[in-house]
């Protein structure tokens, strides 16, 4: 079973991004911010993140800056989920290394067929 | 009449109000929280001890706690029932490699750079002294800082039979199950079949003592650390007393110190003063 980690500071969202993955038999960890989510990565095996971009305390940007500098986190693929459509910012998360920059609303089929990707 | 109603009702042999009333005191001297659900893991061996001195009500109980002649020895046991000292040398090894392979290193070139040859650690929490030991270990055995360092590891407890354990530095194999063996030969002596004594030198330089993390003084009269670890010990304390443990270990922490907590703890929600920093397989907080 795969594990992915759901980022992002609205319960609201994580609980609907949650309700998708439910179709399928993945196991999720849940998160607030980038913080939260490094607490539980060390805690936790993760096969996927899934974040949002703009968060309190430490941004999906930051969050996978730091994941890219770590040997053992770097591999780890992110799909980052965000209602940002400035093209800087996806700019600059793909060069830190986002695997996938999609923008919310996501219909739940094409972004369990991202996964499926991520995750071959 | 007590021995009879614990044969008789074997199952709730506190009622939830006295629960309370010792949830309470108990929160009220230490900081400890146990929640209802979490009754049980005090209340076989406080009901055992309230039958030893024919108490058979909680008020009275609490009463012996606070103005018995014999208070200071049953608030040790006390402490010692409502504390759970399950540790090992070397625990959460990943933890223990970024301490010795990534912070020590940052920490001692920067103490040098500051003309010191000093270092600072506390072991907030150390039950029997495997934490301590094991910060020793790697200081004088792995990093091998020799004689010219001034090594100071503050090693504290609430818990004075676990604190009589680590001044012994007496252990059998089960602590030292995540230690290799050639580790073991180096820095024990084995003294018997089933024990070992942690060598000397890996004793010198650290200081045990009583403490609880809720006396300000008592931690305001300690110096600056370095390096604070307090690992599995905020797991006790509700959300109030894990804010003030913290506010003060970021007060005894010099800038650019480390906080090391428990594998499965967190900062989140409780300390935002810390800056997160992540290893292989594990975190600590930095002072900035």
């Amino acid at each position: 079973m795969k594990n992915i980690m759901v980022v992002d500071d609205s319960k609201v969202v994580r609980k609907l991004i949650l309700n998708i993955l439910s179709k399928r038999d993945f196991s999720c960890i849940e998160a607030e911010n980038g913080i939260e989510a490094l607490e539980k990565l060390v805690a936790n095996k993760v096969d996927l993140i899934i974040s949002d971009l703009n968060m309190p305390k430490m941004s999906g940007l930051e969050l996978v800056k730091t994941i890219r500098s770590n040997d053992l986190y770097n591999d780890i693929p992110v799909l980052m989920l965000t209602t940002e459509t400035n093209e800087n910012d996806k700019a600059s998360c793909l060069e830190a290394g986002v695997n996938i920059y999609l923008a919310k609303p996501l219909p739940p089929g094409d972004l369990l067929g991202q996964i499926d990707s991520l995750l071959a | 009449m007590w021995k009879e109603k614990m044969v008789i009702e074997n199952k709730e042999i506190f009622d939830d109000q006295e629960f309370y009333a010792l949830r309470d005191y108990i929160y009220d001297i230490c900081g400890i929280y146990f929640r209802l659900e979490k009754k049980y893991l005090i209340e076989d061996k406080v009901i055992n001890r309230m039958n030893e001195l024919s108490i058979n009500n909680v008020s009275d109980y609490i009463y012996y706690l606070k103005y018995n002649p014999e208070k200071e020895k049953e608030l040790s046991l006390l402490y010692d029932y409502i504390t759970i000292n399950e540790t090992s040398f070397f625990r959460n090894k990943p933890q223990m490699q970024a301490f010795e392979e990534e912070v020590l290193p940052e920490m001692i070139k920067n103490i040098q750079q500051d003309g010191r040859k000093s270092i600072r650690i506390w072991s907030a929490g150390c039950s029997s002294g495997e934490e301590p030991y094991t910060i020793s270990i790697i200081l004088k055995d792995r990093l091998m800082l020799d004689g010219s360092w001034y090594t100071d590891i503050t090693a504290t407890d609430i818990n004075d039979t676990v604190l009589g354990k680590a001044k012994a530095g007496i252990y059998t194999d089960y602590p030292l199950r995540n230690t290799d063996e050639k580790m073991v030969q180096r820095c024990f002596t084995k003294i018997s079949d089933k024990e070992f004594k942690i060598e000397d030198r890996y004793k010198s330089g650290i200081r045990f003592r009583k403490l609880n993390l809720l006396d300000d003084d008592m931690i305001s009269s300690l110096p600056l650390f370095d390096i604070i670890f307090c690992r599995n010990v905020l797991i006790y304390f509700d959300l109030n007393s894990k804010i003030r443990v913290l506010d003060k270990f970021y007060e005894m922490l010099k800038p650019g110190g480390y906080l090391f907590l428990g594998h499965s703890e967190s900062l989140h929600g409780i300390s935002a003063a810390f800056k997160l920093i992540l290893f292989k397989g594990a975190l600590a907080y930095k002072k900035q």
